[in-house]
């Protein structure tokens, strides 16, 4: 069932152009990250003669306020912004998986109790929840990361309770119980991992959201610290310089843009290759 | 059938509901405008926020003390050191220091055209000082744990008692302005009250309209004793960023705004707007958290400023020292008694290192807290970072809030950081700034303790005598140089665009924290 | 329906009492004081303690919190502490302009987004309907400042078309006035969810095409028009609803970040301004007011559900 799945997904990347070109822009990025220390300006050294300068052979993306490389700043600020997409989406996809099985799984009081509990956490501002929680924690990748993942775990959770009640009386699943195999094994041994597609592609799309999320966490000052950067706090930084260095905001702009966007179009891509209904049309 | 009728039923209560919230949002302005046409003409101003409050007792942020600036007349204002009666008439203190009888104008009133007599000022001064109201401003009356007696002596005539000599009083007093007591007599709690926001005062401007969020209204008070403003009206704009401010400066649809140094070239550029340029009267600083042992060592606090070169420390925070000059005393230029010459430290980084081994401190790491909301202060920590693994001083950043770096601060054992930056704005007299560096004031960040230090402090405050006084602050602004309490970093400076339309900011004095002296100079040319 | 509706209501208060708990121990945890916002070096610390004491500060958690709900009960949100000014009339006077905001978002959002949708399922996999799908691609994947920057850069700073600033000119009394500054607010506020209503009405009108239904009026002779108003749009529609509910908090979210771009007046720089500033009944309030709004949305897009389809009711 699943290598089938697999399998189909392995064509959809192969006749749809766009996927691959999403893949390549993706793994692009992560290149550059991994090989951000060959460039050629170190991202955090400051130059105050050198300040604001347009992008030129010596600066690909110019420099900013402070007269640091631009270009540098951007391939280690990919390190942070990836990094916290990929690790945030671990931290919520791990918390989410668990809690939806175990919610679908044994159903009853529990189950209320879950699902109540995840209604009020979707209906608490989670803006300010990030506001107020970044107060507490010393700025950084972790914090930002922790603060992000725990607060964007419901949805997965949902929708991971519903595949798992309907897998949970499939032949199988009935098998193992009937056979006396514990819950723990059955939960992690046989329904999670037919679940996976799903889990996959609400990860490919949650990463998208957490990029999002870090850049209108930046937007408020909060989130890495610096002099680091990320893509979203080159954004804001960006925001006093609009009107005289517009190139400022366009390159971390474009940057999270075509990621999202690439993270946005592979989990529809996912979805396409897993649920053949949804493949039909 | 049903479905349907549903679904159609379902939409258009959505749709209503819908417009129905767009619409509320836009309800027509209903004021009368008349006073906008006139020839005199609207002065559209710039402010970052929404005022905190419109009671004068109560305000303590730059919003609120520039509209207040418009609405309540002072009793007497210092201008770059130079004393302006303004309700007041004449201000005369005894010989001891311990009394002060002012005197107000006669035929004063408010807008609303009751009498403005020595019981406002009474009532006024009462208010601040009464514990339950807790007034801002209440501290700068109590002078060592007691409060000031204030006396009316007559319809005009008000006596201050001391319980100490003070110098300072008057800089205190230049602060404060009259409320209304036939508007607040009897209620229970002014911080509080409904009446805040209708307020009636005395200046060349009353209260029109506040629309949250959006503007504060003031228009020509013709009940003003003295000039009557020349403008109709003043509306004060709430712009948050910067940037559209600028825009909207060059389109005409502001007139007047603060300017950040890294907009300064481009309001020039643009050139729709005067732009002037005037000391602050603030002064930042870096701190030594002498709680720590190690920042305790003179050496090791003279290594670290030998490693700064404080003119790019300067570019750093300020982009340029055309925005910010250089500082050598812990005064502001304007003190009375501030001194030039005092020792400094030039960037030499073979002297920091060498005094570093002296101190045997090398390898010696650092945790610097600063404000993280705060540009300057950023990009002076970065700058400093740099500056000082060069030296070998490993720095850690620690950027905090607002809210949290205060309450560190404030904490006497603060442990929680080595190093920070301050800054304080404390007005022309030197004795204001005890309060900073006391050995046990509250607000001496750097916990550096020297009773010889604290003795000229009271001396200087209670010696009635100049040239002493001089001599004394002489010496405080002499120790703290040379043993590095503070570093003094740079004294910054006030920039205003103001459209190139209007004129008469010559005669209205521009002045930090709130604009204008006196708003009501100000006029649209022709 | 009234007892659905009565069961719905009563679920809310639990709800919105054990939100309150969570956020009044998470902001009150927070490091920092409040009453560093306004204090300078001139105020003594007898006084800051007693202006602290003034506010209640010095009080137990629990005690606090004790009197902070028996005050709400009562219609009373406290006092803001940096404002001087109670909570409820400072988020009152602000709420229209917000409310606006979103609701114009909303409005804007279903009308392009049904239209593209549809556009776009008319033309399934011709060349606009992947233009389409591309753009739609972009208004889900684009950050809400830099969209925001790039219409400023635009339209402000190069063309001088629309002012970027506020809510009105200062002088001008009219609703165009208020219109011209409200495009780019509300454009920046709508694209994502124009891109979310506009995927789902082409992929379920797509699939409600291929239903058997459709082909059957085709057989009795009906025309594609008749057949895609009366019947296709009615089972597509239906579910916009709940996609409206959901797609509340990111609305919610988003009114904040693109109020204080643009400087527009309402709840969001009010709320941003009282985190910084840690004005705890301020924080509260303005918690409590998104959370209901939030809750109240989706409650609210349940009923139009239930009313819109009676069948609701058996299945609950």
């Amino acid at each position: 069932m699943n290598r089938m799945r697999w399998t189909l997904l392995v064509s959809q990347l192969r006749t749809q152009k766009s996927a691959l070109i999403a893949l390549i822009i993706l793994g692009i990025y992560v290149l550059a990250a991994l090989a951000a220390p060959l460039a050629p300006h170190d991202p955090n050294t400051i130059h105050l003669d050198e300040r604001l300068l347009p992008p030129s052979g010596q600066h690909w993306f110019g420099t900013d306020d402070n007269g640091r490389d631009y270009f540098a700043r951007a391939l280690y600020g990919a390190r942070v912004s990836l990094s916290v997409g990929i690790l945030a989406m671990l931290v919520s996809v791990t918390i989410g998986t668990i809690i939806g099985a175990i919610s679908g799984y044994f159903g009853g009081k529990l189950d209320t109790f879950l699902m109540r509990s995840i209604d009020i956490g979707m209906s608490l501002p989670s803006f300010f929840l990030m506001l107020i929680l970044n107060a507490y924690l010393k700025p950084g990748v972790v914090t930002i990361v922790l603060i992000i993942g725990l607060l964007s775990w419901m949805s997965i959770s949902r929708i991971v309770r519903a595949e798992t009640i309907s897998v949970k009386e499939r032949e199988y699943v009935l098998y193992a119980r009937v056979s006396g195999q514990s819950t723990f094994r059955i939960i992690f041994r046989h329904i999670i991992p037919s679940i996976v597609p799903t889990i996959v592609v609400a990860a490919t799309l949650n990463i998208a959201g957490v990029i999002m999320m870090e850049s209108s966490l930046s937007f408020l000052g909060l989130g890495i610290s610096p002099p680091d950067a990320s893509w979203g706090s080159m954004l804001n930084n960006a925001k006093g310089y609009i009107g005289e260095n517009p190139t400022l905001a366009l390159f971390p702009g474009l940057l999270i843009l075509t990621t999202v966007l690439a993270f946005n179009y592979l989990g529809d891509v996912f979805r396409a290759a897993f649920e053949p209904k949804v493949n039909r049309r | 059938m049903l479905r349907k009728r549903g679904l159609r039923a379902a939409i258009v209560l959505l749709l209503v509901s819908l417009f129905a919230g767009a619409c509320s949002s836009y309800p027509v302005v209903t004021t009368d405008k008349g006073g906008l046409s006139g020839e005199g003409g609207n002065l559209i101003i710039a402010i970052k926020d929404d005022p905190k409050t419109f009671n004068p007792i109560y305000a303590g942020d730059s919003m609120s003390l520039t509209i207040n600036n418009a609405l309540y007349a002072p009793l007497l204002s210092v201008n770059n050191g130079e004393k302006k009666f303004v309700l007041a008439e004449s201000l005369t203190a005894a010989k001891d220091l311990k009394k002060f009888t002012l005197k107000l104008r006669a035929g004063l009133v408010w807008h609303d055209g009751q009498p403005l007599t020595a019981d406002d000022v009474l009532f006024t001064f009462n208010s601040i000082l009464d514990e339950k109201q807790h007034s801002y401003f209440r501290s700068s009356f109590v002078l060592d744990g007691k409060p000031i007696k204030v006396n009316k002596a007559d319809e005009r005539t008000i006596e201050f008692v001391l319980p100490q000599a003070s110098a300072a009083f008057e800089s205190a007093l230049v602060q404060i302005v009259p409320i209304p007591k036939h508007i607040f007599e009897g209620e229970a709690d002014l911080e509080k009250s409904d009446k805040n926001y209708s307020p009636v005062g005395s200046g060349p401007f009353k209260f029109k309209e506040y629309r949250a969020g959006e503007y504060v209204l003031v228009e020509r008070a013709d009940t003003y004793f003295s000039e009557k403003s020349k403008l109709d009206s003043i509306t004060f704009r709430i712009a948050k960023e910067n940037n559209s401010a600028v825009l909207a400066l060059q389109n005409g649809e502001l007139n007047m705004l603060r300017v950040e140094p890294q907009d300064y070239a481009k309001v020039k550029a643009a050139g729709h707007a005067k732009l002037m340029m005037f000391p602050s009267g603030g002064v930042t600083t870096m701190v030594f958290n002498m709680n720590i042992d190690r920042m305790k060592q003179k050496e090791v606090r003279q290594a670290i400023v030998h490693a700064l070169d404080k003119q790019e420390l300067i570019q750093a925070g300020f982009s340029s020292t055309e925005f910010a000059e250089p500082a050598a005393s812990i005064f502001s230029p304007d003190t009375l008694y501030v001194k030039k010459e005092l020792p400094t430290y030039p960037y030499d980084k073979d002297k920091s290192k060498a005094l570093l081994k002296a101190a045997g401190a090398e390898g010696l790491k650092i945790r610097f807290a600063y404000f993280s909301a705060s540009t300057p202060e950023t990009n002076m920590a970065l700058y400093l970072q740099q500056k000082l693994k060069e030296v070998g001083i490993q720095v850690e950043l620690i950027p905090l809030d607002g809210a949290a770096l205060g309450k560190k601060a404030l904490n006497k054992d603060n442990t929680d950081y080595d190093m920070s930056f301050g800054g304080y704005s404390m007005g022309f007299e030197p004795d204001a700034y005890k309060v900073l560096y006391l050995s046990d004031a509250a607000y001496n960040y750097s916990h550096y303790k020297n009773e010889q230090f604290d003795q000229w402090w009271q001396q200087a405050a209670v010696e009635t005598d100049a040239n002493k006084r001089a001599q004394l602050y002489g010496q405080i602004q002499e120790l703290s140089a040379r043993e590095v309490t503070t570093y003094p970093i740079a004294y910054g400076k006030s920039i205003i665009a103001i459209d190139a339309r209007f004129a008469g900011i010559e005669e209205a004095v521009a002045k930090p924290v709130v604009m204008f002296d006196d708003f009501a100079k100000l006029y649209k040319q022709k | 329906m009234k007892k659905y509706l009565l069961r719905r209501l009563l679920q809310l208060i639990p709800m919105l009492l054990f939100i309150s708990i969570v956020s009044f121990a998470l902001i009150r945890l927070a490091p920092g004081d409040p009453v560093m916002s306004f204090v300078t070096p001139n105020m003594s610390p007898d006084d800051i303690e007693r202006i602290r004491a003034s506010m209640g500060l010095d009080q137990p958690l629990y005690l606090q919190y004790a009197y902070w709900l028996q005050n709400v009960l009562t219609g009373n949100l406290g006092y803001s502490l940096i404002n001087h000014r109670p909570v409820l009339d400072l988020i009152v006077e602000r709420i229209p302009a917000t409310l606006g905001l979103m609701g114009c978002s909303l409005v804007l959002s279903l009308i392009i987004g049904i239209t593209l949708g549809l556009v776009a399922a008319l033309n399934k996999n011709k060349p606009i309907d992947r233009v389409l799908s591309f753009l739609s691609y972009i208004g889900i994947s684009l950050p809400g400042l830099w969209f925001a920057m790039i219409l400023i850069y635009v339209f402000s700073i190069q063309l001088h078309w629309l002012p970027s600033l506020g809510m009105r000119t200062i002088g001008v009394n009219s609703v165009w006035d208020v219109i011209l500054h409200g495009v780019m607010p509300c454009l920046v506020l709508s694209i994502t969810s124009i891109a979310v209503f506009m995927r789902y009405i082409r992929s379920s009108t797509i699939s409600q095409l291929e239903e058997d239904y459709v082909n059957i009026q085709y057989a009795y002779g009906s025309t594609s028009t008749v057949i895609l108003f009366r019947h296709v749009l009615r089972n597509v529609l239906l579910p916009v609803i709940t996609i409206l509910g959901l797609s509340l908090p990111e609305i919610i979210t988003g009114a904040f970040i693109v109020e204080s771009i643009f400087s527009w007046p309402g709840m969001g720089s009010l709320g941003i301004n009282a985190v910084f500033s840690l004005d705890y009944p301020m924080i509260m309030g303005i918690t409590m007011m998104s959370s209901f709004l939030l809750i109240f949305g989706n409650l609210l897009a349940d009923m139009m559900y239930g009313v819109v389809d009676p069948r609701i009711k058996s299945m609950r």
